[in-house]
């Protein structure tokens, strides 16, 4: 889970601070620092291996490696309990308080691949307890390291609206991500927090993988009956009554990443508890993202088995109740409260399946809100619901509908859309990159104006099976001569994926004022056209230009001419006089002007999807005087 | 001997600002005329047609923190500059020389492209884009006034009795508006897209219009009259100066569709993330236009039919830019056009009287206005100014030439100056076209008169580029002509191969190939200058001392020569060709290359035959040759033509061949003469004749 580790060397030097190491030294008689630590001392750990109560397992302490991290030594230890001797040590014991000679001497956070010896690293608490002075801070805009490595929505916007401007990166598997700064995985390594998933399949388990970074294990997701060891994934509302939870060194603690009927959730150990109320608590021994400020919701979580591995165990659990917030996500520790509550954005996902028989089915979830998270995990559940309705590889069309109700600074608003592509070989890797809705979560959260607040999101799928699909396989023009304000008639071959290709006339009308013009025709399909958009002078303009799109039922026709104009903030300023245009893009700056080429355009609906797209240059000939 | 006359001497007539060279290696950049000058920069000067450096228009500068400034208007003692990227109004004090900008309000859209006053002082203000009027008060105070129906631009909005005539696009209509912003009118309608300038002439009012460069005059119907069509793209501006009818005219390069996929991926990238495009290489091409103005002169009843078929005449013409605003500066003819380049403002007073008067800082003089005092108000763009041009000749002056180029690192002499008066001048060089820090700093030359001139030479870096800057010391002094010296460092030619051609003959060929043998080079001068060569030839392996010359008669201007193989005995040989760059650099500077040829085999020995003997209608023999191999053995029968014989063995593949050949069946009665030819590889030839029969 090498993944998980990305950027904490950054939140080090957030901590670091003149000549003295860091930690903060208390003085706590209960604490034992790390320079009394010695080789061979003896102690315990404190664990869930099974339900909610934490067990003890002896450790031995190896050595104490200085300056492991930036300010921060390592303990190394070894375990003899008989537990640890078959598992090593486990994911989802980040955390775990270490006591040597009955004080508490730090947490769990360290293992390797492949383990032959239960041979661990642990963070002192000394280091941990300083950033447990930390405030919290919802304002702060943090950038999670993910595993895909992407920069940014404009590069989402170059691949998936194929602008071309811009390529990504390859998409990498989790266990393909290297270490920090681009170091190799491997040695003594943060265990990290394997990631609970409940009610999610395959696909969509894999696409949030790839997309947070953590290594998913299925932890079951059911509701409760009344059986006491058979926990439900979290419904996302904070706990109330007897479901708060107060929480102790050693119990098992998960971050909410899905709540509802989906879920996935990251799984750690607690290691100190603190404050007036316990409402104090520090987790895990490394971090998370390493985000610093950070405003994840938190559980108390059950656990069902260790799951024992050659190459890392993890600990199969399912979170329970909302319990908190994470507020700090840094190099030492993460560090919870549970008197400060985070929202979590609710989302509805609707899937109707291409067999009628098998009826409608609706999914209440939640999902965290964060600014680079949300989207992969909202789009994560429309996966699952995609997945649930009809098997991946058959050739189908996905119609969706999003309705998200989002807060700009000029005031909530509700954007609808509605998306239909034709799939020919399965839904769940194209739909990611295609689906303009994730692209409008992602630039509402992040762009250049401001970040909206996502308040719900309404999801729905409808996936039919066929293929009412044609492909322009070639244009011609009817017209045996071309003038200015003429019907410019066009015959289009259309091609299905199977059988014969068929024959369309469309209209367009030649501007009046294009005589003398070597104009270009171009047919597209609708979903490969992009209307034309001034430029955005704000998050809600630049929102409303994303939403717009052509049906893809439908074919685009466009007149391009030679003539430019001016897109601006204020509306594209078409046809203008060529000096204006000139003395309006002034050269003497590195940011250009954007002109577009004048067009007249028109829209043809169909009955078939309509992919591909031709053109033909054209030689317009002045309009009859008579 | 023209050979030797350098190619830049005999067309230095046409080059304007000329570099050109002198016998030695000397060249020189000679910046004597209007548009050498023109291509420099200048600061307080003048730049007559005449190719006359003068003192120029005193100018005071107020920067503008906005991209460009678009528009400008005056009461003659206040002024208001409209502004683009921001739709500013800037309110401009003109009193104390320097002007003083202020915003006065910030409007809706991309930038204030038309403005008057009315009579009680409010502004009326047109924004792109829209046909929307907006009122301004003095305090800042924003209203509507009107919107135009169908409407996209507004390009100028004149005042003319008592009611506002606004220029629009893109229908080309003019509109007739009250002061109140009611009884909005079309009253032209013209087929071209935009009415770009408007002009009143007493009652008569003139529109110049785009995207043809037509001129209307406004009638009684709706479509006007058309007065004049001029070769371009559009009428940008228009002026009357007394009884001179003067318009810029401007003609761009038609623009391509095929960028249309670049453009529109831009625009949705743009569109879609909200980040504008970026181009850290901020130098930017000049314009492909070309700027004209044309003059009519109406005569002293400002007849406007006149424009129909009177004489036009072509004041000024200026290629990659356009103008963007003229004014007239008095009643006599004179007007000032703005144009897109190098921030210049040329004044015209005629076909022959025409100079630049200012050289803004920026790229573009965008807009003028003229004030109570005469003095003239321009505002530019591509970093937004405005500028107080006085009249009163500048205290200080100074001109600037282009960037110089030498083309290679070079040494440079003297200077020479001619004109009047006190001149300065400062020199400095370096590396690159633009200047930046790796230039060396500006250098002093002490000048000296030298006859007619002023003289003098400083020590500066040899670099490649040069620049060179005149100031006008006193109230007198003006600039003709500059001349710099300069010896561009040598480079060697670099002859890169030698080709020379075979032997060559057909098979079908009765005779034996010439015996002069083409010798080809190919060679780069790498630094334009003309090159001499000598040839020699040699015994393949030979001492140097055994090459003999082929040019006895002298140098060789021409890359090839030809080589006559009856001079030269049997074997291998190897031909050296020598390249000199002296006529361009002198013998004592001139650089040489020299390449030896691969070997190649002079082979001018003819094959034998022998046992050459006829048997039972057949004739056999035996063909060989020395220096190569038999290529091929043929007979004639009675002077016929030659016919093909055969190898004995099937091939004719080494320098020995037995070979027979079968006499025709027809042979008649009688004796025959057969004749037998043996070729070698090389074409040489040998024959033999025998009787046959009788």
């Amino acid at each position: 889970m090498a993944a998980l580790y990305g950027g904490f060397w950054l939140a080090g030097d957030a901590i670091a601070g003149g000549d003295d190491k860091p930690g903060k030294h208390t003085g706590d008689p209960n604490i034992i620092p790390v320079d009394d630590i010695k080789p061979g001392m003896q102690g315990y750990a404190l664990t869930v291996f099974h339900g909610e109560t934490p067990d003890k397992f002896e450790i031995e302490v190896v050595d104490v490696v200085r300056n492991y991290l930036p300010g921060q030594d390592a303990v190394l230890f070894r375990s003899p309990d008989p537990r640890m001797q078959h598992s090593g040590i486990v994911g989802g014991m980040s955390g775990s308080p270490i006591y040597i000679e009955g004080k508490l001497a730090g947490a769990l956070a360290y293992g390797y691949r492949f383990n032959k010896d239960p041979l661990g690293g642990m963070t002192p608490i000394e280091n941990m307890i300083e950033i447990a002075d930390l405030p919290y801070r919802p304002g702060v805009l943090t950038k999670t390291a993910r595993a895909s490595g992407r920069e940014g929505s404009a590069a989402w916007a170059d691949q998936m609206l194929a602008l071309d401007t811009s390529p990504l990166p390859p998409r990498q598997m989790p266990e393909q991500i290297p270490g920090p700064n681009g170091m190799p995985s491997g040695g003594l390594e943060p265990i990290g927090a394997p990631m609970s998933i409940a009610g999610l399949g395959p696909h969509a388990a894999q696409f949030l993988a790839d997309a947070t970074g953590l290594l998913p294990v299925r932890g079951g997701g059911s509701k409760p009956s009344d059986a006491s060891d058979q926990a439900a994934a979290s419904s996302g509302e904070p706990a109330k009554g007897a479901a708060r939870h107060v929480f102790k060194p050693g119990d098992s603690v998960s971050v909410v990443l899905i709540a509802g009927d989906n879920g996935a959730a990251p799984n750690g150990t607690v290691t100190w508890v603190g404050g007036k109320n316990s409402e104090k608590v520090l987790a895990f021994g490394h971090p998370m993202y390493g985000e610093g400020p950070s405003k994840y919701p938190i559980a108390n979580a059950h656990v069902h088995t260790i799951l024992a591995s050659v190459e890392r165990s993890v600990k199969l659990s399912s979170a329970l109740d909302i319990q908190g917030t994470l507020i700090q996500d840094r190099q030492p520790a993460i560090y919870l409260r549970t008197d400060i509550q985070t929202p979590m954005i609710p989302v509805v996902t609707s899937v109707t399946g291409p067999d009628p028989k098998l009826g409608a089915r609706t999914y209440r979830s939640s999902v965290a809100d964060s600014e680079v998270l949300t989207p992969p995990l909202v789009v994560t559940l429309m996966l699952d619901a995609i997945e649930e309705a009809g098997s991946d590889g058959v050739e189908v069309v996905l119609e969706t509908r999003h309705e998200i109700l989002l807060e700009t600074s000029k005031g909530p608003r509700t954007i609808e859309l509605h998306e239909e592509s034709y799939y020919p070989r399965g839904i769940v890797r194209g739909l990611a990159a295609r689906s303009r809705a994730l692209l409008l979560l992602m630039v509402a959260l992040d762009n250049k104006f401001e970040i909206a607040s996502i308040k719900s999101i309404n999801q729905e799928a409808m996936v039919h099976y066929g293929a009412p699909v044609e492909e322009i396989e070639r244009i011609r023009v009817a017209n045996e001569e071309i003038r200015a304000g003429d019907l410019l008639e066009v015959l289009v071959d259309l091609k299905p994926p199977r059988g014969p290709s068929r024959t369309e006339k469309i209209t367009v009308r030649i501007p009046k004022d294009a005589g003398g013009e070597r104009v270009v025709f171009e047919l597209g399909g609708g979903e490969w056209v992009t209307p034309y958009a001034p430029l955005p002078g704000n998050l809600d303009d630049l929102l409303d230009n994303l939403a717009a799109s052509y049906p893809a039922r439908s074919m685009v026709g466009t007149i391009y001419r030679p003539g430019e104009g001016l897109a601006t903030e204020h509306g594209l300023v078409e046809a203008l006089p060529e000096s204006v245009l000139q003395t309006l893009s002034p050269g003497g700056s590195n940011r250009q002007a954007v002109h577009f080429k004048q067009a007249a355009r028109r829209m043809i609906r169909t009955d078939s999807i309509i992919q591909g797209d031709a053109s033909l240059e054209l030689n317009v000939l002045p309009a009859k005087s008579i | 001997m023209s050979n030797w006359l350098p190619n830049s001497l005999l067309c230095v007539s046409l080059v304007l600002a000329s570099s050109w060279a002198w016998a030695g290696g000397t060249k020189t950049h000679e910046l004597d005329d209007f548009d050498a000058f023109d291509d420099g920069e200048v600061e307080g000067a003048a730049i007559e047609r005449s190719g006359t450096i003068t003192r120029g228009y005193a100018s005071e500068r107020a920067e503008l923190e906005h991209s460009s400034a678009f528009s400008c208007l005056t009461d003659g003692k206040q002024a208001w500059v409209g502004t683009a990227d921001k739709a500013t109004i800037q309110a401009v004090d003109l009193r104390g020389g320097t002007p003083a900008a202020k915003q006065l309000v910030e409007l809706e859209g991309v930038v204030v492209s038309a403005m008057t006053r009315l009579p009680g002082g409010d502004l009326i203000a047109a924004v792109l884009p829209g046909g929307k009027l907006v009122r301004v008060s003095k305090k800042g105070e924003v209203s509507d006034f009107a919107e135009l129906p169908d409407v996209g631009q507004i390009w100028a909005i004149v005042p003319h009795k008592g009611k506002l005539l606004i220029g629009t696009g893109p229908k080309g209509a003019l509109w007739s508006l009250g002061t109140d912003g009611k009884n909005a009118k079309i009253v032209l309608d013209v087929p071209e897209k935009d009415i770009l300038s408007v002009l009143t002439i007493g009652d008569e009012i003139l529109v110049g219009t785009s995207p043809k460069s037509r001129l209307y005059k406004v009638d009684s119907e709706l479509e006007g009259v058309l007065l004049h069509e001029f070769q371009g793209d559009e009428v940008r501006a228009l002026a009357l100066s007394g009884t001179w009818l003067v318009a810029a005219v401007n003609e761009f390069e038609e623009r391509s569709v095929s960028s249309r996929v670049a453009l529109t991926k831009q625009l949705s990238r743009s569109s879609l993330t909200g980040e504008k495009p970026t181009d850290n290489n901020t130098t930017r091409s000049r314009a492909n236009a070309d700027a004209e103005l044309w003059a009519v002169d109406l005569g002293q009843k400002r007849d406007l039919l006149r424009t129909q078929d009177a004489a036009w005449d072509k004041w000024f013409a200026k290629k990659s830019q356009y103008f963007i605003d003229l004014l007239a500066l008095d009643d006599s003819g004179t007007v000032l056009a703005a144009s897109s380049e190098g921030g210049k403002i040329y004044r015209a007073r005629g076909r022959r009287d025409v100079s630049v008067v200012a050289d803004l800082e920026e790229r573009q003089a965008t807009s003028m206005c003229l004030t109570d005092a005469g003095d003239v108000l321009a505002t530019a763009s591509d970093g937004a100014a405005v500028y107080a041009l006085s009249q009163t000749p500048a205290k200080t002056a100074r001109w600037v030439s282009e960037v110089l180029d030498a083309e290679h690192p070079a040494r440079y002499g003297s200077f020479a100056l001619r004109g009047e008066g006190k001149l300065e001048l400062r020199v400095r060089t370096g590396p690159t076209s633009e200047v930046d820090d790796r230039w060396s700093a500006w250098k002093p030359v002490k000048l000296a008169r030298d006859n007619d001139e002023l003289r003098g030479a400083a020590d500066i870096p040899r670099r490649r580029y040069m620049q060179v800057e005149v100031k006008l010391a006193d109230a007198d002094a003006s600039l003709r002509s500059i001349t710099a010296f300069y010896a561009p460092e040598n480079l060697p030619p670099l002859i890169d191969k030698i080709e020379i051609s075979s032997q060559s003959f057909g098979s079908d060929d009765d005779s034996e190939p010439d015996a002069d043998i083409a010798i080809k080079w190919t060679v780069d001068a790498r630094d334009g200058d003309s090159l001499l060569y000598d040839a020699h030839v040699r015994a393949a392996g030979g001492g140097d001392d055994e090459w003999v010359k082929l040019n006895t008669a002298g140098p060789l201007a021409k890359s090839e020569t030809k080589l006559d193989l009856d001079t030269l005995a049997d074997g291998i040989y190897e031909v050296r060709v020598i390249a000199t760059d002296e006529p361009s650099n002198g013998a004592g500077s001139a650089r040489r290359d020299e390449l030896v040829s691969a070997p190649f085999v002079i082979d001018r020995s003819r094959p034998t035959l022998s046992n050459v003997t006829h048997a039972g209608g057949r004739v056999t023999g035996v063909a060989k040759d020395q220096g190569s191999y038999v290529h091929d053995v043929a007979f004639s029968i009675d002077g016929a033509d030659f016919r093909a014989a055969s190898a004995s063995d099937g091939l004719f593949d080494s320098s020995s061949e037995k070979f027979e050949l079968a006499l025709p069946d027809d042979l008649g009665p009688g004796p025959h003469r057969v004749v037998v030819r043996a070729r070698d590889a090389r074409g040489n030839l040998e024959t033999v004749a025998i009787k046959v029969g009788g």
